[in-house]
């Protein structure tokens, strides 16, 4: 990089992050007149008679030193869980209808009429939300800072809890950011807000809990060790703040673990955002798609490494279609659980395929078939790249899983872990092919990409409350049944002989996806020629 | 100087705006007319940089419009048929938003800010809301947002829609006065004779197509090459038209109702002098005498059919 360059890289970032017009208009709004003082008012009130509820039943009551402690440890906890409870409602709420509102009074489009970037547009749109956020957790400082007082807890505590606070409200802001840039009215991009914060949270305490139970039980961790996500959940901040994750020998605090994904979560969505702000080919959504396939290959090998920590069973060498049926029926289970894992883990591919995959027609906006299968256009959001992509997003994802377990124990897994490989790559082309077909009949973006998505409810997740009212859970291939036809039927069964079953499954899938593809190309085609144009004369 | 070439745009298979080009300089005041759905507030998109063209371009000063959008839009002001105000802003707020993202020094802005004011008639209102101003203010208060940063080009999408008589009056004295300083001014209206009072060059536009392209003045001519005149007399049309055919100047002389004769005349003022004259001398009773002269609305008429896409 010449030193212009960086130059005008420095001068373009510190007008996104100093001094951005957009964080300062927002940010007047949101403190004009009474409103807000009278706001912060209500919540400390709210927050001290909190607080006073919880110390007096703990000062109550006569307790021995030892309990009086816990009791004020306890005290510190909930104030806490109140300040998480604060930003799992409050940065949601704040942000959900950023995007949506200025779209509805049209006023982007003055916006973006100025040489202003979705990223410089975007940035300032999360700061002034977390801004705001961050005000609150600000103001009950004098709250927390008395659990230091009375004991419960110590100022390093309370810092790292609120670091962690911090990223959490971050993350929930750049999810409901995303949200709002997606939906098309108001209400809807603070339902969808709100369900991200729920699901968050969902996710965030389920891990937690996980933990604590293992922690329990004697399985999980020694001392201060514990897995980098416990620091997700905002209900156990404080629990969680002097967690350490070892790597390498070293003792790396979990708040730099999470603060790191959460700047790479914060990150992604912008770019989600941005990739929906600008026009197809725009730099964000090359930025964006880059970025997934990296993370993806990193997260890939994070997850091989997991599941083959150093020292454990070697798995079958050689990757040769022959030795796949000798190998699927000896013990070879490493490989064929890391299978089933990769499959599994594939699964929130359904939320980003149907903006890979459809095209139509979307307001002003045109993703309009420009052929299937293009290589060089992998990157630059137009129907012709979807597959490429989506086939690059898997492979590494296999590869990636593949590497962290030769990093974890040494040894590359087994030809039983590529037949998943390959079920999953069949099975997310199958419904690749079916985007491209519901896109064929020209409804509209919106109605093809909701289209998507409802075959997707309809073959994968209503058959399996159906099939289980039918014949009860039976997810062993071996007998014959209903679940046979299941699709997801290899990845659900325990059976010695599933990579088999997924090698026959995922030919299937694949001849079907070719088949419904072929069909979609035809109808495509016949259209363009209705309308005078090729698919190439269409960019 | 701002070049468009060849500018299209399809929906599919539509095609909103068919190839159009033109080329404007500084001072120049163009009015961009069509009907609903013509194409004119597509080409002003494309032009702002908001609307990805399917083929061909525009050049401003240098600046392409696909290779280069964002000097582009340094250059550009670009006011739609929406207002697009925030709510609980204030005037200066709202400005000083702007001028921030057009990269205005903040140092300059306040400056910048009462300048605008002024030229739009604001400076009063710089504390009010925006939501507490007229319809003719925030329209105006919209100009103003367009100019903070001082640009070569403005695009003004049907700027005088819903506005009474005053404020129209008050946004064409503005819109000329922008033209005397040297911006190029792109205006799309329905309000015809308006845009013949200040526009020095109109385009009318249908079905995405650039039916007419030139100064008001050149464009009646094309469509109306000769000078009619319209001659009101009590009796014996049917031979004043006979005589007039034969007098110097007449190229065509037609009964158009009872009292009505109209004359296609292509001589000069003596031989108009001489035309009334000799009417009156032959013994017509001519009661008025006036030249029909074509209007934009006549021309925008005759050459549009009223189709839309």
């Amino acid at each position: 990089m010449s030193p212009g360059s960086l130059a005008d890289w420095v001068r373009s970032n510190r007008s996104v992050y100093i001094g951005n017009a957009t964080t300062m208009r927002d940010f007047r709004v949101q403190l004009r007149g009474s409103r807000s003082v009278l706001l912060f008012g209500l919540y400390l009130v709210v927050l001290i008679l909190v607080s006073f509820f919880v110390y007096g039943e703990t000062a109550s009551r006569s307790l021995s030193i030892v309990d009086a402690q816990m009791q004020l440890k306890e005290f510190a906890s909930t104030v806490m869980r109140l300040l998480g409870f604060t930003v799992s409602v409050v940065a949601p709420g704040l942000t959900a209808t950023t995007i949506v509102m200025e779209r509805q009074r049209q006023s982007l489009d003055l916006v973006f009429s100025a040489p202003v970037s979705p990223k410089y547009y975007l940035v300032g749109k999360v700061m002034s939300s977390f801004r705001y956020t961050w005000m609150l957790l600000v103001l009950a400082l004098p709250v927390t800072a008395a659990s230091v007082v009375i004991g419960g807890a110590s100022w390093q505590d309370v810092l790292v809890a609120y670091m962690l606070l911090s990223m959490q409200a971050l993350i929930l802001t750049a999810f409901a950011l995303l949200m709002s840039t997606i939906a098309a009215k108001p209400v809807s991009a603070i339902v969808w807000s709100y369900a991200a914060s729920f699901f968050y949270n969902l996710v965030a305490i389920s891990l937690a809990s996980v933990y604590s139970l293992g922690r329990m039980f004697g399985s999980f961790g020694r001392g201060n060790e514990a897995p980098w996500y416990v620091t997700a959940s905002p209900f156990t901040v404080l629990e969680t703040s002097r967690t350490v994750t070892m790597i390498g020998g070293h003792s790396i605090p979990n708040w730099i673990c999470f603060l790191a994904v959460a700047l790479l979560l914060c990150r992604i969505c912008l770019l989600g955002a941005g990739a929906l702000l600008s026009p197809p080919g725009g730099k964000e959504i090359q930025g964006l798609r880059l970025s997934a396939l990296v993370y993806v290959f990193a997260l890939a090998i994070g997850i091989g490494w997991a599941l083959h920590p150093h020292g454990s069973a070697p798995m079958t060498p050689g990757l040769g279609m022959g030795t796949v049926v000798k190998a699927v029926g000896a013990d070879d289970t490493a490989a064929l659980e890391a299978g089933q894992v990769l499959a599994l883990c594939s699964g929130p591919i359904i939320v980003f395929l149907p903006f890979v995959a459809c095209f139509g027609f979307d307001r002003e906006r045109r993703y309009w078939p420009n052929g299937l299968f293009s290589i060089p256009r992998a990157l630059d959001g137009t129907p012709a790249g979807g597959l490429p992509f989506l086939c690059a997003f898997l492979a590494l994802f296999a590869v990636g899983m593949d590497l962290g377990a030769l990093g974890g124990d040494g040894a590359l897994l087994g030809p039983p872990f590529w037949a998943f490989a390959f079920y999953t790559a069949a099975f997310w082309v199958l419904f690749f092919a079916l985007g491209r077909f519901v896109s064929s009949f020209f409804a509209g973006l919106k109605t093809s990409r909701t289209m998507l998505f409802a075959l997707f409810l309809f073959l994968v997740c209503l058959p399996f409350p159906f099939l289980t009212m039918v014949t009860g859970v039976n997810l062993g291939l071996e007998s014959q049944g209903p679940w046979n036809l299941y699709v997801l039927a290899p990845l659900l069964s325990r059976d010695s002989y599933r990579a088999t079953y997924a090698l026959i499954f995922g030919a299937i899938l694949l001849l079907v996806a070719l088949v419904v593809m072929l069909i979609s190309e035809s109808r495509v085609s016949k259209r363009l020629a209705v309308l005078g144009r090729t698919s190439e004369s269409t960019r | 100087m701002l070049e468009v070439k060849g500018l299209r745009k399809e929906y599919g298979g539509l095609t909103a705006v068919q190839g159009i080009s033109f080329t404007l300089k500084p001072g120049d005041i163009f009015g961009f007319i069509g009907s609903n759905g013509a194409g004119k507030t597509t080409t002003i998109r494309m032009i702002s940089t908001l609307l990805e063209p399917t083929a061909g371009t525009a050049v401003l000063n240098g600046a392409d419009i696909r290779r280069n959008p964002m000097e582009v839009r340094r250059m550009l002001g670009y006011m739609p048929d929406f207002f697009g105000l925030y709510d609980d802003v204030k005037v200066w707020e709202y400005l000083d938003f702007f001028a921030a993202i057009y990269q205005v020094p903040p140092k300059k802005r306040p400056e910048v800010i009462d300048s605008v004011l002024e030229l739009t008639n604001l400076t009063v209102k710089k504390q009010a809301f925006v939501q507490s101003l007229s319809r003719g203010m925030q329209q105006r208060l919209c100009l103003a947002r367009c100019l903070v940063h001082d640009p070569a080009l403005l695009l003004l999408d049907e700027p005088a829609s819903g506005l009474d008589p005053r404020a129209r009056a008050e946004l064409k004295e503005l819109i000329a006065e922008l033209g005397r300083m040297g911006k190029i001014v792109i205006v799309s209206s329905h309000i015809l004779p308006e845009l013949a009072d200040f526009c020095n060059t109109v385009g009318i536009i249908e079905r995405g197509e650039l039916l007419a392209f030139g100064p008001v003045s050149q464009i009646v001519k094309d469509i109306q090459p000769h000078r009619v005149f319209s001659i009101h007399m009590l009796d014996h049309l049917d031979s004043a038209s006979e005589h007039a055919k034969t007098l110097p100047g007449v190229s065509d002389a037609t009964v158009a109702g009872e009292h009505e004769l109209r004359v296609e005349f292509v001589g000069d003022l003596d031989d108009q002098a001489d035309l009334l004259a000799r009417l009156i001398q032959l013994g017509y009773r001519v009661t008025s005498f006036r030249e029909d002269s074509a209007d934009l609305e006549d021309v925008f008429l005759k050459l549009t059919t009223g189709a839309v896409n």
